[in-house]
């Protein structure tokens, strides 16, 4: 390999490795996002605001809110979201904790 | 300890469509023609027994119970009845979840008052517009059945219908489909990527295609979607959008079993009683869910010793090395089990529709990123993954080598080595 296409890899994956997909990977990020999702009026945002319950109060973390949230709290958030299909309740929540392997 | 908490119940083994992509009847397996056409209450009762039993020893107070079949709705409405009642009188302490999905053929009025006063959500499979539903979802005559569904759809926006559920249909221009969404009233919809994998590829999918880097018509459909429906002020949920959503957002404990990190907390149990692994694994090959454990005979823990099962529960951390090394790995898991598989490799695969879902997490990530204001983002220090690099990463040399226990369970189902 030259000596060349090593250096171009080597920044390749220097630029992948520092990518992250998750955007919000802890306490601070995540009100960070909660601040612009509750304060912004911005029209694109508005998809998001939906799915995390809009502008909600500053002392709720990103959560999803759904229509039916307080039925959803009386079980123990471990049933299977794929044969809930789209049934009216946030099936959220791990069978176990999931590990969080992400490269950062 | 494995933590099951959803049953899905295979109440009737028959259906009166004969759908042209169903696991059940038209993909690699035909198990079902050894099953009763209808789980006894007798079974119902055994069941019951267990899942009592195992909800005391593992500490579960709720449960989610799906009626499944075939089609469950060939039951007569007395059996449904019959059935909560003995879930709910055998176990009065555990919190009972009922959902049933059905095609919705036969769905009524009747039927929705029915489920309404059993506390049974309601969910209905479609295959999007006209043509193309009656394309593949049809009766054993070839007739189609979407004017059955649609009526059926209509008439549950004012009864008991949770949502919706499609199995993705990359032919249908998506224009077409979230306008027939928008006109049947739809609030809720699921779509389920096709069942496929690297022997069997997906409808619409060129498996020589795969090396093409660029090749994603999965994701290019998605994404297609994903903008009308982001446009839309009056959008119907899309629960796999959202998921990916929330995933990307950085939630976690959240995902099912086609995304996410979480286990695969999921059982059936056939109309002879059988327990097994979730049956649209079907697809891969002959005979893969089947094994010797029977709620007549067997406890519901006696399970959490079969091989198929331990490597369902775990699919999302037992994955493929470049899965492993790659940046998405924690949104999509690996992907569904079953669409990871090959008969030369097992499930020592990413699954069939990695480049897509690369490309779409990829673009949702983006999306959420140039949607936020700059000064959140730069306040973040989060840069936009870019598709190509993810890419082009699969072609260096792994960092994270895959543990040698999981390999030899993931090749352990290639086809040389089934017993």
């Amino acid at each position: 390999m030259s000596l060349l296409m090593a250096i171009i890899l080597t920044i390749l994956k220097l630029l992948t490795m520092k990518k992250n997909s998750k955007i919000t990977s802890n306490l601070k990020s995540k009100e960070i996002v909660d601040k612009a999702l509750k304060n912004s009026n911005e029209d694109q945002l508005d998809l998001y605001q939906a799915i995390f319950g809009g502008k909600a109060s500053a002392d709720c973390p990103v959560v999803a809110v759904s229509s039916n949230a307080s039925r959803a709290s009386g079980y123990d958030k471990q049933i299977d979201p794929t044969f809930l299909l789209a049934a009216p309740m946030d099936p959220s929540g791990p069978s176990e904790p999931a590990s969080d392997t992400t490269k950062g | 300890m494995y933590k099951v908490t959803s049953f899905v119940l295979k109440i009737v083994s028959r259906c009166n469509l004969n759908c042209s992509y169903c696991y059940m009847y038209n993909l690699g397996d035909q198990t079902y023609l050894k099953q009763p056409k209808f789980m006894s209450l007798e079974t119902m009762q055994f069941f019951a027994d267990r899942l009592k039993s195992y909800c005391a020893d593992s500490n579960t107070t709720h449960v989610q119970i799906v009626f499944h079949g075939g089609e469950p709705l060939m039951a007569k409405p007395e059996y449904f009845e019959k059935c909560v009642a003995i879930f709910r009188n055998t176990a009065p302490e555990i919190g009972f979840y009922f959902t049933v999905q059905t095609n919705g053929v036969t769905l009524d009025q009747n039927w929705f008052d029915l489920f309404k006063r059993l506390q049974i959500t309601i969910g209905i499979s479609i295959d999007g517009p006209e043509k193309y539903h009656d394309t593949y979802r049809v009766f054993h005559n070839g007739k189609g059945s979407y004017n059955l569904v649609a009526e059926a759809i209509k008439l549950g926006r004012k009864n008991y219908l949770a949502g919706l559920l499609m199995v993705v249909n990359i032919g249908i221009p998506v224009e077409e489909l979230y306008a027939e969404m928008k006109t049947l009233g739809v609030n809720n919809l699921n779509l389920l990527l096709p069942d496929g994998h690297y022997d069997l590829p997906p409808p619409n999918m060129d498996i020589g295609k795969l090396s093409d880097k660029n090749y994603t018509p999965y994701a290019d459909w998605f994404i297609a979607l994903y903008k009308i429906w982001k446009q839309d002020k009056t959008r119907p949920k899309i629960y796999l959008f959202e998921t990916l959503v929330k995933i990307i957002m950085g939630q976690k404990e959240i995902g099912n079993q086609l995304v996410g990190r979480r286990t695969n907390g999921t059982l059936v149990l056939e109309s002879d009683g059988s327990i097994e692994v979730v049956d649209s694994l079907r697809a891969c090959f002959e005979g893969i869910t089947r094994n010797e454990i029977n709620v007549h005979t067997n406890q519901i823990e006696d399970i959490f010793e079969d091989d198929t099962f331990q490597l369902f529960y775990r699919a999302h951390d037992k994955v493929a090395e470049q899965c492993l090394n790659c940046p998405v790995y924690d949104v999509c898991g690996g992907g569904f089990l079953g669409q990871r598989y090959s008969e030369e490799n097992g499930f020592n695969n990413p699954t069939i529709y990695c480049q897509d879902m690369v490309r779409l997490i990829t673009f949702i990530q983006n999306d959420i990123l140039s949607s936020l204001p700059a000064a959140t983002v730069t306040e973040l220090d989060i840069e936009p993954l870019v598709y190509e690099e993810i890419i082009a990463s699969f072609d260096e040399p792994n960092e994270i080598k895959i543990d040698p226990e999981v390999e030899k369970v993931l090749v352990s189902f290639k086809k040389e080595l089934q017993v």
